[in-house]
């Protein structure tokens, strides 16, 4: 396909978009937590793909390469971005604690669903204000399904590197929840 | 198995990507080791968890591939691509020059060589069929010929010696 393009049918580049586009996209989410700033990351990967379809020899797989485009992208722009602290996200307001209180709680109802989901999204704000290292790793492994090896190959980390980064991040952000909840007392992933 | 080396394979555990000998050796582990089983039961809960925020998944607005297509420069490997094809053909004329002048310095192809002594070897043989041998047979009847000139001399010589001794 790549060699298609190349080879003058750049028309074919909308292939390539239809099939990575979500995915990619979802990547920028993720780091940006804005839908219009991650459409504009979107496509300025995507852009930058394009001009370096040249520079793909075929030693990863394409996906690989279009993956390490896009994370090193959405690392350079969470770097130029002032970084959002936890105390940013949760000032300590009664209403914002009482959210976390209830994160343990697994009930199936409708309400608890919608107070599981508004937690879910403080969670994703604690994952953004993990240091890069670990928020990497995370976003991938646990948004995006990449496993270590993959994430080992689009980050160009050792696999052995990837993994103690993801045991760490994820107690990291245990640690970070159990502050915020109830100041260390309580497992909120059980 | 140790915990620690186990610990290093329980996110692959978790994303299903372990070969089949590695994921017995795991559960296997799991089995006998209650922190490598809460651990296991962590990086799954988290997951979950971190996943039920998006009740919807996050989908790209339709118009997205549209706006990166008409932002990418639709003719910059045409041009590439045609001065490559340029150069080919540049190329290709090279080649060709180069062919014709070894041609004319090598008008007998080395693969034809064989064939020519061969044919030249065939001509020697004809040439011996044809030429030399009527040639030599051809020299015997002159030859024969000759003596006989020489006797038939003789013949004449002694008649006309009887017809002066007769006179």
């Amino acid at each position: 396909m790549v060699s298609y393009i190349v080879k003058s049918k750049t028309e074919l580049f909308s292939v390539i978009i239809d099939r990575y586009q979500s995915k990619v996209f979802s990547t920028a989410f993720h780091y940006t937590h804005d839908y219009e700033e991650a459409r504009d990351l979107t496509q300025e990967i995507f852009i930058k793909l394009y001009n370096n379809l040249q520079k793909y020899k075929g030693k990863a797989s394409f996906s690989t390469w279009l993956y390490r485009i896009a994370v090193n992208r959405c690392i350079d722009w969470a770097r130029k971005k002032k970084p959002q602290t936890v105390s940013a996200i949760c000032d300590g307001s009664e209403e914002e604690l009482d959210i976390y209180d209830t994160i343990a709680d697994s009930g199936g109802g409708p309400e608890e669903d919608l107070i599981k989901q508004e937690n879910a999204v403080y969670l994703r704000k604690l994952v953004e204000s993990l240091p890069e290292i670990y928020k990497t790793v995370i976003i991938l492994y646990y948004f995006e399904d990449f496993s270590p090896q993959e994430i080992s190959e689009i980050t160009g980390v050792p696999k052995r590197t990837i993994d103690t980064r993801l045991f760490r991040g994820k107690n990291l952000l245990k640690l970070k929840m159990e502050e915020l909840i109830c100041g260390g007392e309580q497992n909120v992933l059980r | 198995m140790c915990c620690d080396e186990n610990r290093g394979m329980l996110h692959e555990y978790a994303a299903g990507k372990l070969s089949e000998l590695e994921s017995y050796a795991v559960a296997r582990h799991l089995k006998s080791c209650d922190r490598c089983r809460r651990e296991l039961a962590e990086i799954k809960a988290l997951k979950v968890f971190l996943k039920s925020g998006f009740q919807e998944s996050i989908i790209p607005s339709v118009d997205l591939k549209s706006s990166i297509m008409a932002s990418v420069d639709l003719k910059r490997y045409k041009k590439s691509y045609r001065n490559t094809l340029g150069e080919m053909a540049n190329l290709g004329m090279s080649l060709v020059a180069a062919g014709l002048i070894l041609l004319l310095l090598n008008t007998v192809p080395k693969d034809d060589l064989v064939r020519v002594q061969n044919e030249l070897y065939n001509t020697g043989e004809n040439i011996t069929q044809k030429i030399s041998q009527p040639f030599s047979s051809i020299n015997e009847r002159i030859d024969k010929l000759t003596n006989s000139i020489t006797q038939l001399d003789g013949i004449m010589g002694r008649i006309e010696r009887e017809k002066e001794g007769g006179k």
